[in-house]
């Protein structure tokens, strides 16, 4: 008796309609999200000024005329390579420059200086400020793959996405001219006990600046310089996650993905404010890893 | 992210459920490796091939909305299917055709072995709605467009020796004299018409006749009907009707030759002015107008052009359907025409698709290579010509050009590349 009148309450609870919370305009132009409006069109300028402002920033640090060209050759990548620490930075031609952008990049901002007895002392506010503004160039990238990746938005997720092989296989995956992310952990990881295999594929826009990121050894020059100031174990944080700031996992990225280029201009200022996928968050400072999804993360 | 999928990103057939047929049949579906191997060797099934290609359409559905590409950012679901629906209502005029189809398939089988010839094409041709009044007959409770009492009063035997010789369904055969003589024109203005190797060779004379002239060269040209006519399918349109028997330009129970060279020479052969001819004839006037592609006589323009409209309704399935405009008609024209650059430009909707594919229902052996910037609407143009039944190919999905294709979409990158040049 008391087992039916608990699906009878159930039936009512879980019957009852509340209103929409999201609302399509019939003309689909906007889309209408806990009312906040999500323009499309504005939705798709900001993610070229997103890409721009990837490019801009990078080219603006690494002190390049211009953007580099892309990697041309495809990219072969041993898939059944689970070793840890693989990736396909570990492959020929990337392993034989990883180096070099880290050379130029201390020459260029002056992060060190080298003695007669062939030692280095390293500029740590220097270096401190490079990383600040390299995190930054990161920061438009994922709010990019945020919006760009149709994968779950959940802040521990994203947190997990990896580079390389650790306790995880990687998540980032080249093969030709593709980028293919693979979804592994999730929501259901821990009570099923296992593992997701869900793959993505990046857009080739993002695929060739990822690729350059990476390729150009930019994160092994930061992860480099982030063993320099944070320790050993910032240093292979960057080398293994994509979500790294101030050496250490962090959801502090996702404070671009705040941004409010893609509210209306009403919405401008709000301290709510909405992602380009309607997931609404604090602006509040915060810090370390959140669970669930953005609206719950503290940044 | 659901919201907007649900409303901009819809699966096609892409992705038909074939993926574990040829794995069950050959004992490697998933069920089976999670449920054999994965215990036999320690191994963990592997995420297929089909599974990826699922996804990479996904994911590219998803970046084409955002604006990152590689397509354009997809319409709306709701409003492609709102439009499917309206395009896939039945249409009556639609049925009277595919019924006089089919009645005339069966009595040509039947009566064509017999030596017996079915004159349809005269009937559809009386019967033919306007445009203005697309459904004259059904709509006034009158006879259907085609009976069976209309049709057995065509019907005429006509002996192998005339079956054999090209003879105008219509009974228009043109005649070209072999030493043409002077032609009046019309207006001063209007540049002469150049055959090859002469110069200045005029049309003396344009006659309808059914009457087999002897000195003088017979080009057949079946006039496209209707969509009901094996004939005309069989021999011009061969690539609509018949799409794997593209050499097969004459049909064994077919009681008419169309002689395609013919009109190839009427066409393209016997070049009529050129813009350039025509610039320098009328220096003053507008590049359309001075053109004037219809330098055909009368008589024959009339003709062609009633055969690009007949095209038009085949390929669009509608026995209203004519010209959108005369820009566009006077554009198949000088394609047609052949052998000389133009440039067209017509406005968005101006119907420049028909540009290519009414020329090649018209003459199978015409190629054309359509270069289109969007790769959206390249793939969109070279479905509808698939759906057309002409041999189209997407140079983008794959590089293999058979000699048969008859057009050849390709992006505005790949025509650059080193490939697609050799």
């Amino acid at each position: 008796m008391i087992w039916e009148l608990q699906q009878f309450a159930s039936s009512l609870a879980y019957g009852q309609l509340k209103d929409p919370d999201v609302f399509v305009d019939p003309q689909y132009a906007w889309i209408s999200i806990h009312g906040k409006t999500l323009h499309l069109e504005r939705l798709r300028r900001g993610m070229q000024d997103l890409l721009r402002e990837v490019k801009d920033s990078f080219i603006v640090l690494s002190g390049d005329a211009a953007w580099p060209a892309p990697h041309d050759n495809p990219i072969v990548e041993n898939l059944s390579n689970t070793q840890r620490g693989y990736c396909f930075l570990e492959e020929v031609p990337f392993c034989e420059r990883k180096h070099d952008l880290f050379l130029s990049t201390v020459e260029k901002h002056k992060l060190g200086t080298w003695t007669p007895a062939g030692t280095c002392i390293w500029n740590e506010l220097a270096i401190r400020k490079f990383l600040d503004r390299a995190d930054a160039v990161w920061g438009h990238l994922i709010h990019a793959l945020y919006v760009g990746l149709q994968l779950s938005i959940r802040v521990t997720q994203l947190l997990q996405l990896q580079i390389r092989n650790a306790d995880r296989p990687r998540n980032f995956v080249f093969q030709g001219k593709e980028c293919m992310v693979i979804n592994r952990y999730s929501k259901t990881t821990n009570a099923k006990g296992k593992d997701g295999c869900i793959p993505a594929f990046l857009s080739a826009a993002l695929t060739e600046i990822f690729l350059v990121l990476l390729g150009s050894g930019f994160r092994e020059a930061q992860a480099l310089l982030a063993g320099v100031v944070y320790g050993s174990e910032a240093r292979w944080h960057y080398r293994t996650y994509v979500f790294i700031g101030f050496g250490f996992l962090s959801s502090r990225f996702l404070i671009y993905v705040s941004s409010d280029i893609f509210v209306s201009s009403a919405e401008r200022g709000s301290s709510q404010m909405i992602s380009m996928t309607g997931c609404r968050k604090e602006t509040n400072s915060g810090s370390a890893v959140g669970g669930g999804r953005v609206s719950s993360a503290r940044v | 992210m659901i919201t907007l999928g649900h409303e901009f990103i819809s699966p096609n057939e892409t992705f038909p459920c074939t993926d574990e047929l040829l794995a069950e049949s050959a004992d490697h579906s998933t069920e089976v490796d999670a449920s054999h191997y994965a215990v036999v060797h320690g191994a963990l099934p592997r995420l297929s091939n089909n599974v990826l290609s699922q996804h990479r359409w996904l994911s590219e559905e998803w970046s084409s909305l955002l604006g990152l590409g590689p397509h354009l950012p997809p319409e709306p679901v709701r409003v492609i299917r709102t439009r499917t629906r309206s395009t896939n209502s039945l249409d009556p005029n639609e049925l009277a055709l595919k019924v006089a189809d089919l009645v005339s398939n069966a009595l040509m089988s039947k009566l064509g072995a017999m030596g017996i010839t079915l004159d349809l094409m005269a009937n559809l041709a009386q019967h033919q709605p306007s445009p203005v009044d697309p459904v004259p007959h059904l709509a006034n409770g009158d006879a259907p467009p085609l009976s069976f009492s209309t049709l057995g009063a065509t019907i005429r035997e006509r002996s192998s020796s005339i079956s054999a010789s090209p003879v105008d369904l219509r009974g228009s055969v043109h005649e070209f004299e072999a030493t043409p003589t002077s032609q009046t024109s019309q207006s001063s203005g209007i540049p002469e018409i150049y055959f090859p190797g002469q110069h200045k060779r005029r049309i003396s004379e344009i006659a309808c006749t059914q009457e087999p002239a002897r000195s003088k060269k017979r080009i057949c040209r079946p006039t496209l009907r209707s969509a009901a006519s094996k004939e005309w399918t069989s021999g011009l349109s061969g690539a609509y009707a018949y799409g794997n028997d593209l050499d097969d330009e004459t049909s064994s129970q077919s009681s008419v030759q169309y002689d395609e060279d013919a009109v190839e020479d009427l066409l393209s052969e016997n070049s009529p002015p050129t813009i350039a001819d025509s610039w320098e004839s009328n220096p003053s006037g507008d590049v359309l107008v001075t053109c004037n592609v219809l330098q055909f006589p009368l008589t024959e323009a009339a003709t062609l052009r009633e055969n690009i409209r007949w095209a038009m309704k085949v390929l669009l399935g509608n026995p209203a359907a004519q010209e959108k405009s005369e820009a566009q008609m006077m554009g198949i024209l000088i394609v047609m025409r052949g052998r000389q650059d133009a440039m067209i430009t017509m406005r968005t909707g101006g119907g420049k698709s028909m540009l290519w594919q009414v020329p090649v229902l018209l003459n199978s052996k015409l190629r054309f290579i359509v270069i289109c910037p969007f790769a959206v609407l390249l793939e969109e143009q070279c479905e509808k010509a698939e759906k057309a039944k002409i041999k189209a190919i997407n140079y983008g999905q794959s590089r293999v050009i058979h000699p048969d294709v008859q057009i050849l979409f390709a992006q505005v990158e790949h025509v650059g590349s080193q490939p697609f040049m050799e």
